[in-house]
């Protein structure tokens, strides 16, 4: 009730802020010679903005150098979880402190290479994190995106990435939930979102691309066992508002804990060794922006994971304001495996969550969602306890 | 502990207020508009120059324009600079506006004197779009500078001005919102990248560029009828238009 209580306060809080930002309460609505000096915050503000105008005066220092072209901000965020199941309920929190610097290299014949480096101090407090976190109270530092785009090799047609990246698979590829409560099948579907490697990625006249390989080991990269991943994207241009796409994932994700699971309907259990799942996956994903502000996506996937067949689908329904401000957006993903006929063939589970994201300016962003389970069907039709969770997030860029 | 960590929560929002520079979005998922850029200028090179949008710059464009830029435009974009070899032939901009089939996104070009070349969309839900990106409405703002385009809307700048753009009565609040993110956009880059653009401008930065209405006078005629080219068919007289540049800064006090 407590937590309720503070969640209302803050939502109360940052929409009163907006309420009366024509009044020129609040920073944003003030020119630089309106607002006072405010101390530490604004000081940091302005040199993540500007720099030190004396460094920079010369064109040739360190420091004008890395300025130039430079995108750099504090990226904080609050996660609030509330689990709920068979008459249980828990709570737990999550708090990311980051950086997002985006900087374009460019040199007397151009732009030649993009970097996004992304490091963020991710604690963990009762909440069950990714496997790479050692404890429900961890802490790690999570590489989100890290990598550069040399973009000069050859045009526009052909640029090659090196790094952490998003595994080029399904809607996440054209979309990128990272950071965001809506996210999209990378988790339970593929097993990893952002991986170490390389990709092709590229605009042709009509269509986009981008083709990886990576290490299969997700946020950090390790040499033990040879886990690996293979996955492409190929869809029409982003800039149309029927988008269609194919994915292929082949490989072997690292993720110690899960083997028992997997081990379990399956007739050769052999080939489960070690920390990783051997996984292959097709999948179409679909985009239609409608003329008024809605959107309707779907990915439909198949593949296996070792022998055993998969089938997983997502749908959601956009709904936004004109100006963007106000999204919100109801997803269904239906999960499905197919175990041993003895054991009862098909395993499933149909889940659906309602969400609101509220940016009211480029600091705040304020995100909500339920999601329920909303049936369940297990091997031998074993009874199934339905969960549910409420999640909301503040989230503060400067 | 709940008091503590709401007195917490209460100051982190307080004193984060203060922040002005500002950027919403995640930065992977930024896209350079790379295949427009090929399509409005193929084969050429371009070179990012990123800025930030402040209050004060979209102050400026309010006492430019009847409308100014919303809120969300402020903060860090990029202006491409784009070459033919050593020559600056124009820039890259890509600039929201508001509309209520949801936010347009539209990638301009720019000749070196900030007079549109060319336009495509980035994003834009609207089903009348390929109207838009026909010649047909196109070659009524190219070439067009900031002077002649804010005579085609009317005076708040909600709908276009009679005659001044021939679309049809469908798409006049389209129309005009293209318009309103042209004129943002020459209006944002001059402010923005003020020495960027300036020293590849031909024309003087402060010119006023009026449009000659009666290119053939009595004069000029004459004058041709004395050089005996008169009646020289290899010109094409109907499309030729003449333009009357004041400088502002060569302007006396008094």
């Amino acid at each position: 009730m407590r937590r309720f209580a503070l969640l209302l306060l803050i939502t109360i809080f940052v929409y009163d802020s907006t309420l009366v930002a024509e009044d020129k309460l609040f920073p944003w609505n003030k020119s630089p010679s309106e607002q006072i000096d405010s101390g530490l915050l604004k000081q940091i503000d302005n040199w993540l903005t500007y720099g030190d105008p004396d460094r920079l005066a010369n064109h040739d220092s360190t420091a004008s150098r890395f300025r130039n072209n430079l995108r750099m901000t504090v990226d904080l965020a609050g996660r609030g979880i509330i689990p709920h199941k068979g008459g249980n309920s828990g709570s737990g929190s999550v708090a990311f402190i980051g950086l997002d610097i985006h900087k374009v290299f460019s040199d007397d014949n151009g732009d030649f290479a993009t970097l996004i480096a992304q490091p963020y101090l991710t604690k963990l407090n009762s909440v069950k994190g990714p496997h790479f976190f050692e404890g429900d109270n961890d802490w790690e530092v999570v590489n989100r995106i890290m990598n550069v785009n040399f973009t000069r090799v050859f045009d526009e047609r052909m640029n090659i990435k090196v790094g952490h990246f998003e595994v080029p698979y399904g809607l996440e590829q054209p979309l990128n939930t990272n950071g965001t409560l809506r996210d999209m099948t990378h988790p339970r579907n593929l097993g990893v979102k952002a991986d170490w490697g390389v990709t092709l990625n590229g605009t042709l006249t009509d269509y986009e691309y981008e083709v990886g390989v990576s290490r299969g080991t997700g946020n950090e990269f390790f040499d033990s066992e040879d886990p690996y991943v293979m996955a492409g994207r190929f869809g029409t241009k982003h800039v149309e508002n029927f988008i269609v796409g194919v994915s292929f994932l082949k490989g072997t994700i690292w993720n110690p804990g899960a083997l028992n699971a997997y081990k379990r309907g399956l007739v050769d259990v052999s080939g489960v060794i070690g920390n990783v799942i051997d996984r292959e996956r097709i999948g179409l994903d679909i985009q239609y922006h409608f003329e008024r502000p809605v959107s309707l996506l779907a990915e439909f996937n198949y593949g296996k994971d070792f022998e055993r067949d998969v089938f997983n689908t997502m749908i959601e329904l956009d709904v936004y304001n004109p100006s963007k401000s106000s999204m919100w957006f109801t997803q269904w993903n239906y999960y499905s495996e197919e175990y041993d006929a003895d054991l009862g063939g098909w395993e499933s589970q149909i889940d659906g969550s309602i969400g609101w994201r509220w940016t009211p300016n480029n600091n705040w962003a304020l995100s909500m969602m339920y999601v329920q389970e909303i049936s369940a069907k297990k091997l031998d039709d074993a009874s199934v306890q339905l969960g549910s969770k409420f999640i909301a997030q503040l989230r503060y860029r400067f | 502990m709940n008091q503590f960590l709401l007195i917490k929560l209460t100051a982190v929002l307080t004193f984060s207020c203060i922040a002005q520079s500002v950027q919403a979005q995640a930065y992977c998922a930024l896209r350079d508009p790379v295949r427009q850029i090929g399509e409005l200028y193929p084969g050429f090179s371009y070179m990012s120059h990123v800025g930030v949008v402040t209050t004060e710059a979209r102050k400026e464009v309010g006492t430019r324009l009847p409308f100014t830029l919303h809120f969300n435009e402020l903060g860090s974009h990029t202006l491409y600079a784009v070459s033919n070899g050593d020559a600056r032939v124009g820039y890259v901009h890509v600039r929201p506006e508001i509309t209520r089939w949801g936010i347009m996104e539209i990638t301009w070009s720019l000749d070196a004197d900030l007079r549109i070349q060319d336009f495509a969309f980035q994003r834009c839900r609207n089903r009348r779009r390929a109207i838009m990106e026909g010649d047909g409405f196109k070659k009524q703002l190219q070439g067009k500078s900031f002077d002649e385009l804010i005579e085609l809307l009317n005076e708040d700048g909600t709908n276009i001005s009679a005659g001044g753009l021939e679309v049809s009565t469908l798409d006049h609040e389209f129309a005009a919102a293209i318009v309103r993110c042209a004129l943002k956009t020459i209006a944002v880059t001059t402010i923005v990248w003020r020495d960027e653009v300036k020293t590849a401008m031909v024309l003087p930065e402060s010119r006023n560029l009026h449009q000659v209405a009666e290119v053939y006078t009595p004069a000029v005629r004459q004058a041709l009828e004395r050089m005996f080219i008169a009646d020289n068919a290899d010109i094409e007289r109907k499309t030729v238009n003449v333009f009357r540049i004041i400088d502002g800064s060569k302007k006396k006090d008094s």
